[in-house]
């Protein structure tokens, strides 16, 4: 099982659930453009949630951009993938406004609505992957000491 | 043995994309075959094999697309995204996994190949009222797979510290009689351990490898990828419905009207939810309301440890690919719980996003800390053997959904797993153990293991996926206990069969693969028998 797979399908629900739902209410159900990448705000919002999960020393060391990342993971995925995680991440900027802007990813986590904390973790984890998938990433992982 | 897709394969090979603007393809759908499968993972490869070698002209169908081997590596950026096809239950209680490539569930599989376990032989046997598929029948076919694919048994010598640490567990946990040696569709595993990236060496057996290429050389078989089997066309007539042409559109393309493809026989292998889908959307097809009933998930999660010794080495960076070395993935499923608990587990495949992702409940710097001890860790794939309360394929709009409810006893056979587990891994070294829930509990020590006894969950607080997909088409004695005979023929047609996991009157318990490739050798050899 791909992670990113799974991020896609959770995205898939989120998104079924939110139609069914209000209490988040309706900022979050505006229309979002189904477009093929993200755009430059939402890339934006992504590296200011990605600041607030990973060190910032560790970003500033790699080098790592992982809005840029993302973009690339969808390029080898289908449209049908990329128009759910263009919508998600669309979402999820607009949820921020009520879940403490780009710490929206630590804050949802502590919601006691299930479809928040979910959220809260496909977007901690869509911005994780997309940093760790980065070869650039592996600097930061300790040598094993012996060989297994 | 690798048998590889040479250029003289690929020319029979054509993607529905091309539909417009190509005559060859064009020509490709306003033939008339003699065999029409859909799906080209375990069940509709070995179909198509099957068929193509006795003569009979056959076009496959496959919704992916076609990945040539050689745009195949490990870069995790590039790779995570491209075979895999996701759905998920009604409100998300797990998501549903499944191969969307030429090669289907095979490009993603970890190349585990298992034979059931005689009692889940004897539940197929209560469950669908026929005796004819069991072991000793269906043992032909199981070997027929196992030298096409170099089905090979793992050895000790292979055992890498991951591995030594499910054996070890097996014997703090009382049962080290109940660790099997698991068969891999390889005999010259690299040890890379990315095998769901669709083995960039391409060491793994898989259908692009195997069974296709055999199906391609007869001359028989036509390949058509990006193509959607939307239903099933046919009509009534004196001996039953039957199937005249599959309909079929171009993949992303719903806006385009169907094209019609002709065959003599539709054999449906497109996968345990693709399968009822398909059937569903068929106009005025027969005993519609058994179709897609009782589908099992047979779930998986990750159980994560943190160890202080290394569990992984080092792998090697060249060419901005990571290429892990830590050997075979698992060489040993443990069944020990099985049979009486509906649980079982294995080492599996680890990488550093995998990681990131499965932890990411974790605060930013203790996650921080847990992925720079990366060589730390290891995980387990645990997978339940489910009955779930409630689970059927439904159609909404055109589109098919998993109408599901898990059960109870689902739940008690997982909490009882992570119980197993932790208690495991704690007794043979780990420092802490991850359950995949999104709040899970800190176990750090035996005493902590009484948190695991008070959990209170559902499947939508768990973390888990479901590639061993299974039933929904279930073959039975009469219409009141299955979608097909013991043939795979759909009760009320004369000529539409099925022939993948679909088939299954109850979960596997193990990998279903080497079933599935089994049963539908099964189908397609009778589809010869009867002429």
């Amino acid at each position: 099982m791909e992670p990113l797979e799974e991020i896609l399908q959770e995205i898939t629900s989120f998104e079924t659930q939110l139609s069914r739902r209000s209490f988040i209410g309706a900022a979050l159900l505006i229309a979002v453009a189904a477009d093929v990448s993200l755009g430059k705000d939402d890339k934006r919002f992504i590296d200011a949630v990605a600041a607030t999960l990973i060190p910032a020393t560790a970003l500033q060391s790699t080098g790592i951009n992982v809005g840029q990342n993302i973009d690339r993971l969808l390029q080898s995925g289908n449209a049908d993938h990329r128009r759910k995680v263009t919508r998600f991440v669309a979402w999820s900027q607009r949820a921020s406004i009520l879940y403490g802007g780009e710490k929206v990813a630590l804050n949802a986590r502590g919601s006691r609505f299930t479809l928040v904390r979910k959220m809260g973790r496909t977007l901690s984890s869509l911005c994780l992957i997309a940093f760790w998938a980065d070869e650039r990433a592996l600097t930061l992982i300790d040598v094993p000491e012996e060989s297994a | 043995m690798i048998r590889k897709l040479t250029g003289e394969h690929r020319r029979h090979i054509f993607s529905a994309r091309d539909l417009d603007t190509s005559e060859k393809c064009r020509q490709v759908v306003q033939t008339y075959y003699d065999a029409c499968v859909i799906g080209s993972g375990p069940g509709g490869a070995i179909a198509a094999a099957t068929l193509t070698q006795a003569g009979l002209k056959v076009l496959l169908v496959e919704k992916g697309p076609f990945i040539p081997q050689e745009q195949i590596n490990f870069r995790v950026l590039d790779m995570s995204n491209r075979f895999g096809h996701v759905e998920t239950t009604s409100g998300y209680r797990t998501v549903l996994y499944q191969g969307s490539a030429l090669g289907g569930s095979s490009m993603i599989f970890g190349a585990v190949a298992m034979k059931l376990k005689q009692f889940v032989f004897d539940e197929w046997k209560e469950k669908s009222g026929i005796a004819e598929i069991n072991a000793e029948t269906l043992e032909p076919h199981y070997q027929h797979i196992a030298e096409v694919m170099s089905v090979t048994r793992q050895t000790k010598d292979l055992e890498n510290r991951p591995n030594a640490v499910v054996r070890e567990m097996a014997g703090a946990l009382g049962k080290p009689d109940d660790l099997v040696f698991v068969n891999r569709y390889t005999s010259a595993c690299a040890g890379i351990g990315l095998c769901n990236f669709g083995c960039g060496v391409d060491l793994k057996g898989n259908m692009s490898n195997s069974f296709l290429p055999l199906a391609l050389e007869t001359g028989n078989l036509t390949v058509l990828t990006d193509c959607e089997a939307r239903s099933v066309v046919g009509e009534d007539d004196k001996e039953g419905w039957t199937a005249s042409a599959l309909a079929v559109t171009p993949r992303d393309a719903s806006n385009r009207s169907a094209t019609l493809i002709k065959a003599r026989r539709i054999i449906v292998a497109a996968g345990a939810f693709f399968s009822s889908a398909v059937l569903l959307r068929s106009p005025k097809f027969p005993n519609r309301q058994a179709i897609g009933q009782k589908v099992y998930l047979q779930p998986h999660a990750q159980v994560f440890a943190l160890f202080d010794k290394p569990m992984t080495s080092r792998g090697t960076l060249a060419d901005d690919q990571y290429v892990p070395h830590n050997g075979v993935p698992a060489i040993y499923n443990f069944l020990g719980f099985l049979q009486e608990h509906h649980f079982w587990w294995l080492a599996s495949i680890l990488y550093p996003a995998s990681l990131a992702s499965f932890v990411s409940y974790l605060p930013p710097q203790d996650h921080f800390e847990i992925m720079r001890q990366f060589h730390h860790t290891m995980s387990l794939t645990v997978t339940v053997k489910d009955d779930p309360a409630k689970s059927r394929i439904v159609l909404k709009d055109g589109r098919a959904q998993l109408d599901f409810e898990e059960s109870k006893h689902d739940i008690e056979s997982f909490r009882r797993c992570f119980l197993m587990a932790a208690k495991g891994l704690l007794a043979v070294g780990a420092r802490r153990v991850f359950l995949p829930l999104l709040r899970p509990p800190v176990i750090e020590k035996p005493s902590d293991l009484g948190k695991i006894e008070k959990l209170k969950f559902t499947y939508n607080d768990l973390i888990s996926y479901s590639d061993h997909t299974s039933g929904g088409n279930q073959f039975g004695i009469d219409e009141r206990r299955g979608v097909t005979n013991a043939s795979g023929l759909v009760f009320g047609t004369t000529n539409v069969y099925v022939a993948d996991s679909s088939l299954f009157p109850t979960a596997p318990g193990v990998n279903p693969s080497w079933t599935i490739m089994a049963l539908a050798r099964h189908v397609a050899t009778g589809i010869l028998s009867r002429g």
